[in-house]
């Protein structure tokens, strides 16, 4: 009873050893929950790292946030003046995308689905809108077209670029090589960075922000030149 | 491929695997680990989540058994050391050999600094 109540938490592509390492370590139920207790966010957490994609991620928050944002600025223009309204824009594409992740990690790799991505989808954006109806996060309107716009974007995305469960697995080596974050992990260090010097420099005070990005350009030339040598 | 450096529980997690050889699994190479790390407490989530991080970078190669009894039914995952784990292994161990060289060095040099005086 106890180890099918664990084994509903743990992701199903590591189900089976998981449950089976812990009933041979404990011999008590009060063991083996504690032991899981310990055991199992490390394995969810390990499961949706693997499965998730930084660079695609990445894509994908951008396709929700210009979505929103769109949405935003045809139906509630004032919305967009603001800093709390910019910010307000992004939380149900976070919301979403934290969603599919989540579905990413427990997808079983077995059984492969066409329907898959959709459904995930489908599911995101039901938690956002379950979210919704318990504390208003957009005006409705905004909510709805912005979310039409981010299922259409993240349904191409994930047809271009499939969940790791679904993607074909080379002859040799683990599916993890295929993350576009192996191929592109500059462009991704370079777009956090750029996005990290944006949003402090857009909360710094006028009369300092000179003396700000002197600094950053000298810690950036720093930082290449002592790279090289 | 070139093989990236590996941290200190990596090693200790790859010891374990090449040290298990044919017996690597989940339970066995947590008690290995538990030994080698002494006196520092291992828990086993931090085992798999490692596990899982060698796998990626093709340091291992993992597989399911058939399932057992005492194991209520359930498969155990086995792994294997790959060509690229054993190299990043043996160039962290080429390494802290070096390092420990270095502090023999020191030692003996600081040893005959107070003999002096």
């Amino acid at each position: 009873m106890i180890e099918k109540g664990v084994g509903i938490f743990i992701p199903p592509a590591c189900r089976e050893e998981v449950l089976g390492d812990l009933r041979e370590r404990n011999d008590g139920a009060q063991l083996f929950l504690y032991d899981a207790l310990r055991t199992v966010p490390f394995v969810i957490l390990s499961r949706v790292r693997r499965t998730t994609d930084s660079v695609v991620l990445l894509m994908e928050a951008f396709c929700c946030y210009v979505s929103f944002f769109t949405a935003a600025w045809v139906l509630q223009p004032s919305m967009t003046a603001t800093r709390e309204g910019l910010l307000r824009l992004a939380i149900p594409g976070a919301i979403a995308l934290v969603v599919l992740m989540i579905a990413d990690a427990y997808a079983d790799p077995r059984k492969k689905s066409l329907l898959r991505p959709v459904l995930a989808v489908a599911l995101a954006f039901a938690c956002v809108f379950a979210v919704h109806a318990g504390r208003p996060l957009l005006p409705g309107p905004t909510l709805a077209a912005g979310s039409g716009m981010s299922i259409l974007f993240l349904l191409v995305l994930r047809m271009l670029f499939p969940p790791m469960a679904d993607r074909p697995q080379q002859a040799q080596g683990p599916a993890f090589w295929q993350k576009q974050e192996i191929v592109a992990a500059g462009v991704l260090k370079a777009t956090a960075a750029i996005a990290g010097i944006l949003l402090v420099g857009s909360s710094v005070p006028d009369h300092l922000k000179a003396p700000v990005l002197g600094i950053v350009v000298a810690g950036i030339a720093i930082y290449l030149i002592t790279r090289r040598t | 491929m070139k093989s990236e450096s590996v941290g200190q529980f990596e090693q200790l997690v790859l010891t374990a695997i090449l040290s298990l050889r044919d017996d690597a699994y989940g339970v066995s190479i947590h008690s290995k680990v538990a030994d080698l790390a002494k006196p520092k407490n291992v828990s086993l989530g931090a085992v798999y989540v490692t596990l899982d991080r060698l796998e990626d970078k093709g340091y291992l190669a993992s597989w399911l058994s058939d399932p057992t009894p005492e194991r209520g039914g359930r498969a155990k995952r086995f792994y294997r050391l790959e060509a690229l784990g054993e190299r990043a292994l043996r160039d962290s161990a080429v390494t802290a050999k070096r390092v420990w060289q270095e502090v023999g060095r020191a030692r003996g040099w600081l040893k005959s600094c107070w003999l002096l005086s």
